[in-house]
């Protein structure tokens, strides 16, 4: 496939395009940080792992737009921010990755158990109010694309769906 | 229950949109109100956690790929060992891998149950860690299962849950469940979702439980069994792959 059409691909949430780009570089990107790096290859796979989840957070959010280069050099380049990041982190990477991929410092213990509260509210919370949010606020998408794509009415009726699962998840939070 | 506008207030805060003037009337308002202050906090952690959350759901799947990419990988090298260089067995691994997940058969002859298993097999996420804001969960000894089982430490999940006695029997039953099919003991899994099946009030368990104990069959390869569990799940959380699943088999 073209970069430009996985890039499409991403951009729509496709997961099983994001399965074939890991499975693609995936040797490659582990034999080069392991020697580069000097980690383990478990290790190594947190890197991986954790830089294609960012390629298809930065595709799914519009963040990226196009590649100057190839979508392999794109990752191999956050690959290389990740790794030094990793290098500082350790045991923490993985967990530090999920609360705050941007953030350069240390994230505190209270912020994981309070994003493991809104992780179990929103399973408590189920679908539809599940996955408008998170199409907000993990793919950040725009009113209008989430009221097309989950076919509501108007772009009223999404964000006032919106600020009533909002409100349902915070509800949902201070009764645990 | 907060307003809308004050949430949509707050959302252009965060987001620097607010004019100077705005800027200023929304700080004066959190040093004067505090419940409009905690809706600011509380809007933070949600949001930020909403994207933990869809983030954490995407690295497990690639956590899952890449599990099930070696254990490709292992098979396809035990079947055709020797000589062959291992860079094209991993490509090979690839292949399969890939035509596992895009869900189709290069074959007509129908795939097992076993690859069928392995395909659409994920680890249950663990939803029951106690939360609380405090610092304490990891000395509360009730934890202790579902911390295991969230470490995939799933021999210290399964003695801990076998001695556990806090929590509600449906929940112990559940995780055991899936504690055991993730150690690969299928049969003894399937014994665990048919004792919690016969409780009453389960809610929330009686589809992943039907779907995981349909999987299980699957794993021993009892097809008409499983078939029938995946038709019990027609209208249910698990609608969608039980049909996709039964149309395969």
């Amino acid at each position: 496939m073209r970069d430009d059409t996985v890039l499409t691909a991403l951009r729509n949430g496709d997961l099983a395009a994001l399965d074939s780009v890991y499975i693609e570089h995936r040797e490659e990107f582990l034999a080069w940080i392991t020697r580069t790096y000097g980690c383990t290859m478990e290790d190594a796979k947190d890197i991986y792992q954790v830089s294609t989840l960012l390629l298809y957070e930065n595709a799914v959010s519009g963040k990226l737009v196009s590649f100057s280069g190839t979508l392999k050099t794109y990752l191999f380049a956050i690959g290389k921010n990740k790794a030094r990041e990793w290098a500082r982190q350790k045991q923490r990477f993985v967990q530090e990755q999920l609360m705050e991929p941007e953030a350069e410092g240390a994230v505190d213990d209270d912020k994981e158990t309070l994003f493991r509260m809104v992780e179990h509210g929103l399973e408590q919370l189920g679908d539809p109010c599940r996955e408008l949010l998170k199409l907000f606020y993990f793919q950040k998408k725009s009113v209008e694309e989430i009221t097309a794509a989950l076919k509501y009415k108007n772009r009223d009726t999404t964000k006032n769906l919106k600020y009533k699962c909002l409100n349902r998840l915070r509800k949902i939070c201070k009764a645990t | 229950m907060s307003e809308p506008s004050d949430i949509a207030l707050i959302e252009r805060y965060i987001r620097g949109e607010l004019s100077l003037e705005e800027r200023g009337a929304v700080e004066q308002r959190m040093a004067e109100d505090a419940d409009f202050r905690a809706l600011l906090e509380d809007y933070e952690v949600l949001t930020k956690g909403i994207a933990y959350s869809g983030r954490k759901a995407v690295l497990e799947r690639l956590q899952n790929l890449d599990e099930n990419l070696e254990g490709t990988e292992a098979t396809v090298r035990s079947i055709a060992p020797r000589k062959q260089k291992p860079v094209v067995w991993l490509a090979a691994a690839a292949v399969v891998a890939l035509l596992f997940y895009a869900g189709f058969s290069l074959f007509n002859a129908g795939p097992d149950a076993g690859e069928l298993y392995a395909a659409y097999y994920e680890p249950y996420p663990n939803l029951v860690y106690p939360i609380t804001r405090s610092n304490t969960t990891a000395q509360d000894p009730a934890a202790k299962p579902y911390r295991a089982y969230e470490q995939k430490d799933y021999e210290a999940a399964l003695a801990a849950l076998n001695a556990d006695t806090k929590s509600p029997e449906d929940t112990r039953l559940f995780y055991k469940g899936h504690t055991l099919l993730a150690l690969n003991q299928p049969e003894e899994a399937i014994e665990a979702y048919d004792a919690l099946l016969t409780l009453p009030n389960l809610e929330q368990f009686s589809d992943p439980a039907r779907w995981y104990k349909a999987l299980a069959l699957l794993k021993l390869e009892r097809v008409e069994e499983a078939r029938s569990v995946l038709q019990s799940l027609e209208n249910s959380a698990y609608s969608k792959e039980s049909k996709e699943l039964l149309e395969k088999l």
